[in-house]
């Protein structure tokens, strides 16, 4: 008896986060056995959070959006607690963007493979319910994303394409002051990001879920406008978390970027329909 | 013993959502099912409260930067485990920006001056000086006007603590008082303060 009454003067140190590991363990075993203490620690929560609304509001560093809005299109997110539904992203702007129009568009059986198979079996989906991917990729995914983006250190990025460069170039980018990001749908699942800034005249797309594909294909990226679809670049999926690539060549106002499958090497004009076509205005 | 408070003074840490288009609750459904948007949103409205209440116990501004950007990415990765039914969204988030900058304290601790009896006068004075100085919010007159009912002790305790990130042992010895008795104003304090503040119990 004693001893809980020891524990429950232990309340208002809890709420003010001032406990340490071990005394925090004690009192939240404590909390499960005591309706009265969760109450009282439920009411002096709440006044804490008073004290830190107390505190003098201070506007963050402008970067420091840019790199979240950038940071957060490669995190991925956790699931529900005991749900049986992974979160489905939701509808954005520009979502019905999926199938520009393209010269000599045609649909490509090796395309529609590659992206049926990025379509999960019953065994994934129940994994993906607690998380959108593997709890190791999501940390390392996580790790990653936090590795690009603090204290300037660049390593770690998913796509090791071109490394460090990549990782400045992607960096500058999200961090310009005129960046600005529309997210569309992939085709079979997915969604990617087009980051640009008319300023640096460079733009990057973020794509989670790629699937890899078989030998001999490539995925090519392309700036359209109305004269047609010009070449911006080829890569391969990340092996792992989202794949990051910045476009060859420089965007124009009102430019469309588009991703399509093509022959490694990649081609000059789009041999297939483009998985995501995301509209830059 | 909970007493009754007057309904008037009844306060609500995430009142001030109640008359936005758009509630921080909501955003953070949203943002649970992956809106980027609705993220977008949310920062703009509460990043700096965030970003205030770190600095306030960080004070190393790329240090307040780095634990900001923690928990935003945090906000993101587990929008889904906020229950609106255990607290509005700003006490989810407050209390994760706090804990994430505590953690940074303690992390940091052998680097962390201690000077005992310098460091104490400072934090409290340093309280008292805020309102003068720079934008004051209407929670900020309200726990100043509340702190004047704690007694000296439970001022310091509570302050060192929450706004100091001290633990309650090294608030003890800061204060140069048992460790028993700081527990007890800390949580008498809290208690004072909650009352004074109308917060329902």
């Amino acid at each position: 008896m004693s001893d809980r009454n020891e524990l429950h003067l232990l309340a208002g140190a809890y709420a003010l986060g001032a406990l340490d590991d071990t005394d925090r363990a004690r009192f939240e075993e404590y909390l499960l056995t005591s309706e009265e203490a969760r109450t009282e620690v439920a009411s002096l929560s709440d006044t804490a959070v008073i004290l830190g609304l107390a505190s003098t509001p201070e506007a963050p560093p402008a970067g420091l959006k840019g790199r979240l809005m950038a940071q957060i299109a490669v995190t991925p997110q956790l699931a529900p607690p005991g749900g049986t539904d992974a979160p489905v992203p939701t509808a954005v702007p520009g979502a019905d963007t999926t199938a520009a129009p393209l010269d000599n568009a045609e649909p490509s059986a090796d395309a529609a493979r590659a992206i049926r198979k990025s379509s999960e079996s019953p065994a994934q989906a129940k994994a993906t319910a607690r998380w959108y991917t593997r709890p190791a990729t999501v940390l390392l995914a996580a790790a990653a994303a936090v590795a690009l983006f603090v204290g300037g250190n660049l390593l770690g990025l998913a796509n090791a394409n071109d490394g460090q460069q990549l990782a400045t170039k992607f960096a500058e980018l999200t961090s310009a002051s005129d960046v600005q990001r529309s997210v569309s749908p992939v085709a079979g699942g997915g969604t990617a990001t087009l980051f640009w800034s008319l300023d640096l005249e460079r733009s990057a797309v973020v794509i989670d879920k790629l699937p890899a594909l078989p030998a001999g294909k490539t995925y090519q990226l392309w700036y359209i406008d109305t004269a047609g679809a010009k070449p911006a670049g080829t890569f391969d999926a990340a092996r792992s978390g989202s794949t990051v690539r910045v476009l060859d060549g420089a965007i124009v106002s009102g430019d469309t970027v588009g991703i399509t499958v093509e022959p490694s090497g990649g081609s000059k004009k789009p041999t297939t329909k483009p998985i995501v076509a995301i509209p830059s205005a | 013993m909970l007493e009754l408070v007057p309904r008037e003074t009844n306060h609500d840490p995430d009142q001030e959502s109640v008359e936005e288009p758009v509630s921080k609750e909501s955003l953070l459904a949203r943002i649970a099912g992956g809106d980027q948007d609705a993220f977008s949103a949310l920062y703009d409205e509460i990043s700096p409260r965030v970003f205030g209440l770190i600095r306030r116990l960080l004070v190393d501004y790329s240090q307040s930067e780095e634990v900001a950007q923690e928990v935003f990415l945090e906000i993101w990765q587990s929008a889904s485990r906020y229950e609106p039914s255990k607290g509005g969204a700003a006490t989810w988030i407050l209390t994760m920006a706090h804990r994430r900058a505590v953690d940074r304290i303690r992390a940091s601790q052998s680097s962390r001056d201690r000077d005992v009896k310098i460091g104490v006068r400072d934090y409290v004075a340093e309280y008292d000086n805020v309102s003068e100085t720079v934008e004051v919010s209407i929670e900020h007159e309200r726990v100043k006007e509340a702190m004047t009912q704690l007694t000296e002790l439970q001022r310091q305790a509570v302050t060192l603590a929450y706004y100091g990130g001290y633990s309650h042992s090294e608030v003890a010895k800061l204060l140069s008082v048992p460790i028993g008795t700081v527990k007890t104003r800390l949580r008498d304090g809290m208690i004072r303060l909650r009352d004074e503040l109308g917060v329902a119990s």
